[in-house]
């Protein structure tokens, strides 16, 4: 059974560098398209499907997206490698439960994904570090016109781009930024800016897009429509409107450590006292806390934990990442455990990997961040 | 948490009202919120997926008449109907044989039903010429607008050069 190596250091987008990465997680484009010669896989035979798994691999490969890219077909994965790149953000949930021929193609240090036989025959990703929706559309733009020249994709000079979908029809293209808005959630303003996005047209999902609860205070704003603006046009949009919810987060953090300086301190540092101490803890409890610690070290209150540690264990302490670190298959219960003592080795500053080492103990540093 | 209205229903309304620096929450029962002018959407918790999504519109629509129901796509087979209870397609060639009733749902959908955005480089240089064309025309009329003259008549020779006209006055 062929396995996806684990990379220690995750994607570019979690590197926490990218422009207003205290609120910004990451930047995300994606475009839908479908080859002109075959049925929509809504009607494709198993037999189509696989004949066009075939046209994608060989158009990747004479269009050289970059030098290390990489093809992954997920039949052969295990459940636990699709789930890895679904916790990744590389490949959609129903593209790992899905059937038959399909895959993801991986480039770019894994800032490019192109799923193979998603919704639509290629639905290919940028996604990056921080609020660069315009650098992240470049990149994919390129992606896209380098498979176009090798690939005759369903196109209509009235409608664009042909998708499954007639809500993806146009550009085929979603635009979407990941936001941390922790204070607004606490402060209970976070309906006023959902109301405010649908005036525009703007959706708002959970960390793993469509149909998924918000977890750990992250927030996915995305157009909706897709037809009768131009890409750059739908990305304007969005940038106009993420800074003035930046800002307003912002001001509620720095109102709430004015006036409430205690209630705030208080939420931060008992996050992070559980984070350091727990024996066992599942995921969700997990994002809750670190997402205020992730707050707590944005806003000075923590000073030795770096962001790029904090985003890393959103993304580690996920069930299938930590069962790829433990190289086993683990039930729940023992992934609590296991998430738990790789968390607290994580924070006490000891090296990432082979949780196996974890002692239970924390050590002489938990004491004194612990203060 | 009781509602602070009635004083009996569960408070589900959480309203934060700040002035003069000074914090006010006040916790109101949905109807006694209604009561007061207060619009309330749930989001996320259970916004609607999109084949969801589209599937209502869908029904909201007018019914299409019962001929058009019945178009089969001559390339994949799938009939409007089907269409409309999957939100799915069967082939790029049902864009246009549903043409029809497809219109108004994009519109519905989209707003507009015109494709504006990235054209493929192997779509003939007329359709590039001619959503060019489009655009200009559409800066044109925004600098008109805005009276900015010079620009005007910069982008109106643009649009004589893609035409093959020569700059008239």
């Amino acid at each position: 059974m062929e396995s996806i190596e684990l990379q220690s250091s995750g994607g570019e987008w979690l590197a926490g560098t990218g422009p207003e990465s205290d609120i910004v997680i990451s930047s995300r484009i994606r475009l839908a398209r479908n080859l002109a010669e075959f049925p929509f896989l809504s009607k494709a035979t198993q037999k189509e499907r696989g004949q066009i798994e075939r046209r994608a691999c060989e158009a990747l490969l004479k269009a050289k997206i970059a030098e290390d890219m990489r093809y992954h077909s997920l039949p052969p994965l295990s459940p636990i490698d699709r789930l890895f790149l679904v916790e990744r953000h590389l490949i959609s949930r129903e593209h790992a439960l899905g059937k038959g021929p399909r895959g993801v193609c991986l480039a770019a240090r894994e800032t490019t994904s192109i799923m193979v036989n998603e919704e639509d025959h290629l639905r290919m990703q940028g996604l990056r570090s921080g609020f660069q929706l315009r650098t992240t559309w470049e990149q994919v733009d390129d992606v896209d016109t380098k498979l176009e020249r090798v690939l005759d994709f369903a196109f209509s000079p009235q409608l664009g781009y042909l998708t499954v979908c007639p809500t993806n029809v146009g550009t085929g293209m979603r635009a979407s930024v990941m936001l941390h808005l922790p204070a607004l959630v606490m402060t209970r303003q976070i309906d006023k800016v959902f109301q405010a996005l649908s005036k525009i047209n703007l959706a708002v999902r959970g960390l793993y897009g469509e149909g998924t609860q918000a977890s750990g205070d992250f927030y996915q704003i995305s157009n909706q429509q897709t037809l009768g603006k131009s890409e750059l046009e739908i990305i304007e949009t969005i940038e106009r409107v993420i800074p003035k919810i930046m800002e307003y987060e912002r001001t509620v953090r720095e109102n709430l450590l004015e006036q409430r300086r205690e209630v705030i301190e208080d939420k931060v540092w008992r996050a992070f006292g559980m984070l350091q101490t727990a024996r066992t803890i599942n995921s969700e409890e997990t994002m809750d806390l670190l997402s205020a610690v992730r707050m707590g070290v944005n806003l000075r209150i923590i000073r030795d934990v770096e962001i790029p540690t904090v985003n890393e264990l959103f993304i580690l302490t996920q069930p299938a990442h930590l069962q790829k670190m433990e190289r086993s298959e683990l039930n729940s219960p023992e992934r609590d455990i296991t998430r738990a003592t790789y968390i607290r080795n994580r924070l006490a500053g000891r090296a990432a990997g082979n949780g196996s080492q974890g002692d239970g103990r924390g050590g002489g540093k938990e004491d004194r961040k612990a203060k | 948490m009781q509602c602070e209205g009635c004083q009996k229903n569960a408070a589900t309304v959480h309203l934060t009202d700040v002035s003069n620096n000074t914090k006010k929450e006040i916790h109101l029962c949905e109807s006694c919120a209604k009561l007061q002018g207060v619009t309330i959407k749930s989001y996320l918790h259970k916004s609607p997926t999109y084949p969801e999504l589209l599937t209502q519109l869908v029904h909201s629509q007018s019914e299409a008449p019962a001929d058009e129901k019945d178009v089969v796509c001559p390339r994949c087979g799938i009939t409007y109907r089907k269409f409309r209870s999957t939100g799915k397609f069967g082939c790029p060639n049902d864009y246009s044989v549903f043409k029809k009733g497809l219109f108004n749902l994009l519109e519905k959908i989209h707003g507009k039903v015109e494709h504006k955005g990235k054209v493929p480089l192997r779509a003939s240089d007329q359709i590039v010429k001619q959503k060019e064309l489009r655009a200009l025309r559409a800066d044109l009329e925004k600098a008109v607008r805005e009276e900015a003259y010079e620009r005007a008549a910069q982008i109106r020779d643009r649009i004589y050069g893609l035409e093959g006209r020569q700059g008239e006055v």
